[in-house]
């Protein structure tokens, strides 16, 4: 039994108790995945509210013929959190400037008791992952933390299959020389063919 | 494979991105080779870290209480389901409001006529049903602590109502706890059973979506996990038990005691 089917049907045939429960449904976990996107909690809210909205307003173009409601959810989120970022022009930093900086995650306005804050509740894994550049934060996010198949992955992000599996390859090599560095060297030089 | 993989290869295989020749051949490669299957583990810790690593920072954040459907509601009544047959659907809702308003018109019409031709003093029934007292929102919380052989706790529940009316939608939030790292990935049910114990509605779901499997719970992580159960339209007032468990989607074996959480629901029309 498929209880989103049921309420999508029911949204759509005007249940607002359905809608209702489709959002507080899928509520923190699209906020979670555009807080990831984006590094931000008010952007990520903002972004989760209006994939959430274009969603239930668009209720009819979802097809569960070609994705499960919650990749749907997640291609709208995506392109959301891509519409943030050009908007608002949001920093980001090279995972190469970030090493080169010590590995400490810099707010290009600093302000130090803020910093020193997010520092301390941040997991290293966290500042990596926001190192990255956004196609890379993408796949590593979809595929570590929403848990899509690379096909999956290649539909919300518009790429090739090949390409998805090479930037949540890249992505991970990234973090592996961030949070462990010495595992590169443990591996060895003639490992690499 | 006479040589050692590269490492973009050993990265790929630890993600399941190779095709199945040169998985094969990696396969073959890893099983003679310890200090490659080392190197792999290496890869499969870090990969384990970087989950937890989002477990921990993602896992515990949450949207502002600003965050909710009533906040997000003024933007769904504009434009509203807008499909490809948007026009057509907004000439149908037009149509439908003229024919609700007239229809609304004739109910109190009728019911004018039927106060007027009543004979004094007999009883005033009720001319239009009450809506059933179905509380979304309200909170009902309930701790208990039933633990499996894994040590895996359901902690606390949230229902949005205790009494429903038939075709109504169930929202229960589960909070769980492990106190073991899992092995396995279970997936939740929630039944809902009449009283001669007859299946009359069930929502079978991993936890929070599947986004939180839960192999990958840390130990004393407080795990929310919500799911809905739409209650069919055909269901007779009445009471109802509610049951709530975790089973191995593999072989279809509940944990623990096959029941973590075994309550009453009222079903009202």
């Amino acid at each position: 039994m498929c209880d989103i089917s049921a309420l999508i049907q029911r949204w759509q045939s005007g249940d607002e108790r359905a809608g209702e429960a489709l959002y507080n449904h899928h509520r923190e976990p699209i906020f979670r995945l555009a807080y990831g996107l984006l590094g931000d909690a008010a952007d990520a809210e903002e972004v989760a509210q209006d994939a959430l909205a274009y969603a239930l307003n668009r209720i009819g173009q979802y097809d569960t013929a070609r994705s499960s409601f919650s990749t749907w959810l997640h291609t709208i989120t995506v392109s959301r959190c891509r519409d943030r970022q050009r908007r608002r022009r949001l920093p980001w930093l090279s995972l190469t400037a970030w090493l080169q900086q010590g590995g400490d995650a810099r707010d290009p306005a600093p302000n130090p008791e803020a910093q020193a804050i997010r520092l301390e509740t941040r997991s290293l894994v966290w500042n990596a992952i926001q190192a990255l550049s956004p196609p890379l934060r993408e796949a590593i996010l979809l595929r570590y933390w929403a848990e899509h198949t690379f096909q999956e992955i290649a539909a919300i992000t518009g790429c090739p299959v090949p390409t998805a599996q090479s930037r949540v390859r890249l992505a991970f090599q990234k973090l592996r020389a961030a949070i462990a560095p010495t595992a590169l060297e443990d591996l060895g030089e003639e490992q690499v063919r | 494979m006479s040589n050692h993989p590269s490492d973009t290869e050993l990265v790929n295989y630890a993600h399941h991105a190779l095709a199945d020749a040169l998985r094969e051949t990696m396969d073959d490669h890893l099983t003679a080779c310890p200090r490659c299957q080392a190197a792999l583990m290496d890869h499969q810790a870090i990969q384990q870290r970087i989950q937890h690593g989002l477990q921990a920072d993602l896992g515990t954040a949450h949207p502002s209480p600003q965050m909710t459907f009533a906040a997000l509601a003024p933007r769904l009544k504009r434009s509203r389901r807008v499909t490809p047959r948007g026009e057509q659907s907004r000439r149908f809702f037009s149509g439908a409001t003229m024919l609700a308003t007239l229809a609304a018109l004739v109910v109190v019409l009728a019911a004018l006529f039927g106060a007027i031709s009543r004979p004094s003093g007999s009883a005033s029934p009720a001319m239009i049903p009450q809506p059933p007292s179905v509380a979304m929102g309200a909170v009902l919380t309930a701790s208990i602590a039933v633990a499996d052989n894994e040590q895996l706790r359901l902690m606390s529940y949230d229902l949005s109502a205790a009494q429903l009316a038939p075709g109504a939608i169930l929202t229960i939030t589960l909070y769980w706890q492990t106190q073991r790292n899992l092995v396995g990935d279970y997936t939740v049910f929630i039944h809902l059973l009449d009283t001669a114990g007859r299946l009359m509605a069930s929502h079978d779901a991993p936890p929070a979506e599947g986004t939180r499997p839960t192999r990958g719970w840390r130990i004393g992580e407080p795990i929310t996990d919500s799911h809905t159960l739409v209650l069919p339209n055909t269901l007779t007032a009445g009471d109802y038990r509610l049951s709530v468990g975790l089973y191995d989607p593999g072989s279809g074996a509940r944990l623990g005691d096959g029941v973590l959480l075994d309550r009453s629901i009222t079903i009202a029309p």
